[in-house]
């Protein structure tokens, strides 16, 4: 494997040009939309909820890989490395928080009224100042975590090395201590990271759900909603996790057969059941805010699941008026995409270890979350109300989709990029 | 006191000898243990029924407060239950082998724990022979129940935990029943050999075994999660500041299984003391319990920031009020004695060489289990005492009644715990069998 490692590769040519071209339609879909006058709140709109989509999902990925540390996982083999080299996006995603501090004028509300009661929380300097600061400890420490994870992989990489990598590689490995001492001590280290790259998301990721989400409808409040945020993130990058196992699955490039059914079985199993406490966090919010019954909390289910939200109507004819408001039908999609399908066909172990089927549902459940996202910020920023009077509101639009696109290439190249930098980061064919 | 490494006997009759010594005559220490226990019990019914012939003027229960010690303790015992199914079903699903020394401590606990939690409800009701008109049926009064009521969904959700934790108790004790009841020679070899159920150890029973574990461990595992969800939605369904918070569900089952694994901590030390299973009961397992503890500990802490926060969020004044209260007013002793505890006490756990000193453990395992009885009465008395009109604000302190009621509910499930020492074998033989050989092999 060493051998291997010391020769660093080029991006495979086919999809990184299709992960750029992606890219690009989105920044061309974003610039586009941010320059004209109409359609400048709706892109930095889009842009957040796809930023809230890929940032959580991404540092989700480096909770995965630390969850196997933490929990002395012994089945996952290079299924951690793909997590790491998911992880690697953490980076990206900061660089990209900046262009939410451009659009917050048109964002959030509070940027220019204060929220009566919340004048201090919502002090513009003050709310991106530790939202920066959360963002700046939380990929300092997912990437100094991903640092320790790969390092010993680096050594054999710094001999053969030429040019920039070369350097990259001595500054990485200042130190070296020998591929077995260096191996003992990142699994020590990597242990003890693990517990806080851990304890850092459920925080920091909480803090954003609050600032970023939460406080688009200022008057709403939830105690579970930051919780149920950052455990999406975790949920929707093992799905995406999935996706990839099975894409890598066949690639001459990567250690062949090492997706095996033991292990789809058990990547399933990880949909199957977070998804149930996915919606257990789902239902434990909706239910007490439904028995309650306190317009407060109230207003941000029905501007997401119709007025009918309180009333009995679960017999046809009123689902169908249930699913004629807006946002209802995106918002029951997000539950058939995260959790129904979910539970229902991975249920039996069959369609768990069959990659049609397991990649289908992860497709669906990472959909879902981007959906869902989609539904937690729009609703606050174009009610219902609005859009019943004629505002155009769709996940489908032109900006919708070329943002979405561009975020999925950048992820990608992101991925495809960190497997080239750090040579360990993805398993090899002959490794 | 560290805890031991060392191995575990090379033969698998070593084995048994070891675990099935508890089951031989008894020290003049356990039987003083049992009598102490069962003295406290009979307190604790005296206490009962002088309060059932006076009526309930002689607890502290007034306006406006209605709920006290005794839905406080109802809550904590059903919490000390899930430590048991979290071991048994969901480590098992897991595959987390180093739950096989100690899921049969656990599931015991459980069992007591839930029977003596159910006691509560029922010495809460002011007319505690009146218990069956809480259940469903068809009848001449004309009564019915009311399904909207969370404290209904109690009786269905601790009721079905109390059959399936039995269920599992059961059916895990059959192959070291049938181990027990051929080696002991005096009146318990009649028990077993019904409690046995005909087992003869074939192979065709051991596979009908494995099948039902599994499927009970499925069973299982939504009620680890269901149970203490509903018991939080007693609170959180309520329009009560302080109560009626979203996280409630998934902060009570954090808090169920943070307790429960402090209390099996609790008993499994001095048992692993006096019985000699150092052997058995080792480093690997206080350390995993201890992570366990920490997770769960986090998870509680941030449960009380966010709830803190939100308050203060919301710019609610009868939340803000409400949280004040906690930290400042009539029970600030107990909010922080409730922190101090769940949260404070637990950070040494942080480092291995705490976890795996059984000294240390143990004191923090105590510290939990006061501090999660105060979780409770914390949340219970701030916010009945004072909702929403000053007018109506009160006080409650329990009375002497009360206060013996609780300790004779912990010698209760001391009591019962010990005599099952005596009977049943604390540690499940097969699976430290089973345990044994992969190590081996």
């Amino acid at each position: 494997m060493s051998n291997d490692l010391a020769e660093p590769r080029s991006l495979p040519r086919v999809p990184a040009a299709i992960f750029a071209a992606l890219a690009a339609l989105g920044a061309i879909a974003f610039f586009a939309g941010v320059l004209a006058e109409d359609t400048s709140a709706r892109t930095y709109r889009v842009f957040l909820h796809n930023w809230l989509m890929w940032a959580a999902l991404a540092n989700g990925a480096v909770c995965v890989s630390a969850a196997f540390r933490l929990t002395n996982a012994g089945w996952q083999g290079p299924i951690q490395r793909i997590a790491e080299s998911m992880g690697g996006f953490v980076a990206i995603s900061f660089l990209l928080y900046w262009v939410i501090y451009l659009g917050r004028h048109e964002l959030f509300e509070w940027v220019h009224h204060p929220v009566a009661g919340k004048e201090f929380w919502f002090e513009p300097g003050f709310t991106f100042l530790r939202d920066s600061l959360a963002l700046v400890w939380v990929t300092f420490v997912s990437l100094f975590y991903l640092y320790i994870s790969l390092r010993p992989t680096l050594g054999a990489a710094r001999e053969a090395a030429t040019g920039w990598r070369k350097s990259l590689y001595g500054f990485w490995t200042a130190g070296w201590r020998g591929e077995e001492v260096e191996r003992d001590f990142a699994e020590r280290r990597g242990r003890k990271m693990a517990a806080v790259v851990a304890l850092s998301h459920a925080i920091c990721y909480s803090l954003i759900a609050i600032d970023f989400i939460m406080s688009l409808a200022p008057e709403w409040i939830s105690t579970m909603f930051p919780a149920y945020f950052a455990w999406g993130g975790f949920l929707s990058s093992i799905s995406l996790l999935t996706i990839v196992c099975l894409a890598l699955r066949n690639s001459p490039e990567v250690v062949p057969g090492f997706l095996t059914a033991n292990r789809r079985h058990d990547l399933g199993k990880l949909i199957f059941a977070f998804s149930i406490f996915w919606m257990y966090l789902f239902w434990s919010q909706y239910f007490v805010i439904w028995y309650a019954n306190i317009p407060e909390e109230t207003g941000f289910i029905v501007a997401r699941l119709g007025t009918q939200f309180l009333q009995d109507t679960w017999y046809m004819g009123g689902f169908m008026q249930r699913i004629a408001e807006p946002y209802v039908t995106w918002t029951l999609l997000v539950w058939l995409l995260v959790w129904v399908l979910p539970f229902w066909v991975l249920l039996g172990q069959r369609p768990k270890k069959t990659p049609a089927i397991l990649g289908t549902i992860a497709v669906g459940s990472v959909l879902g979350f981007w959906l869902e996202r989609y539904i937690l910020v729009t609703p606050s920023l174009v009610p219902p109300s609005e859009v019943l009077a004629g505002a155009a509101i769709t996940p489908l639009g032109w900006i919708e989709l070329g943002i979405g696109a561009g975020f999925v290439g950048l992820f990608f190249l992101s991925f495809l990029g960190f497997g080239r930098v750090f040579p360990g980061a993805i398993p090899r064919a002959g490794g | 006191m560290a805890a031991a490494t060392e191995p575990l006997p090379a033969s698998p009759d070593a084995i048994n000898d070891d675990i099935l010594r508890v089951l031989e005559p008894p020290s003049k220490t356990y039987v003083l243990g049992v009598l102490f226990c069962g003295a406290l019990v009979a307190c604790g019914v005296s206490a009962f029924l002088y309060q059932v012939y006076w009526g309930f003027g002689v607890t502290g229960l007034n306006h406006p407060v209605m709920w006290g010690l005794y839905i406080t303790t109802f809550v904590f015992w059903v919490g000390i239950a899930h430590a048991g199914t979290l071991i048994s079903a969901i480590l098992f699903l897991f595959r987390a082998k180093w739950r096989n020394a100690v899921n049969r401590g656990a599931e015991a606990l459980t069992v007591f724990s839930v029977l003596t939690a159910a006691l509560f409800p029922l010495l809460h009701l002011g007319r505690a022979w009146k218990f069956y008109f809480i259940l469903p049926y068809p009848n001449q009064r004309g009564l019915w129940v009311n399904f909207k009521s969370p404290l209904l969904w109690d009786v269905f959700a601790i009721g079905t935990y109390t059959i399936i934790s039995i269920l599992f108790f059961i059916v895990g004790l059959i192959p070291d029943i049938g181990a027990a009841r051929d080696r002991v020679r005096d009146w318990r070899r009649h028990l077993y050999r019904v409690l046995a159920m005909g087992w003869r150890g074939t192979s065709e029973q051991w596979r009908a075994h494995s099948r039902s574990v599994l499927h009970l461990s499925g069973l299982a595992t939504p009620l680890v999660l269901s149970v203490h969800s509903v018991v939080s939605w007693d609170f959180a369904t309520s329009v009560v500041p302080g109560w009626h918070t979203t996280i409630f569900a998934p902060y009570f089952v954090a808090g169920a299984i943070f307790s429960g694994i402090a209390m099996v901590i609790t008993i499994l030390i001095p048992v692993r003391q006096a019985f000699g299973l150092q052997a058995y009961l080792r480093d690997v397992h206080f350390d995993n319990m201890g992570k366990l503890i920490l997770i769960t500990s986090s998870i509680v802490g941030y449960a009380y920031g966010m709830e803190y926060f939100m308050a203060w969020y919301s710019a609610n004044p009868y939340e803000q009020m409400s949280f004040w209260y906690r930290g400042f007013g009539h029970y600030w002793w107990a909010t922080w004695t409730m922190i101090i505890c769940n949260v404070i006490v637990p950070l040494p756990l942080w480092f291995k060489r705490m976890r795996v000193n059984l000294a240390f453990m143990w004191i923090v395992s105590i510290f939990i289990n006061i501090g999660m009885w105060f979780e409770r009465f914390v949340i219970i008395m701030t916010s009945l005492s004072h909702e929403y009109d000053p007018a109506a604000w009160g006080y409650y302190f329990p009375s002497w009644v009360e206060w013996t009621i609780l300790v004779a509910s912990v010698a209760f499930v001391l009591f019962l715990f010990l005599i099952f020492l005596r009977m049943f074998p604390v540690i499940a033989i097969q699976e430290v069998k089973e345990l044994h050989y992969e190590e081996a092999h």
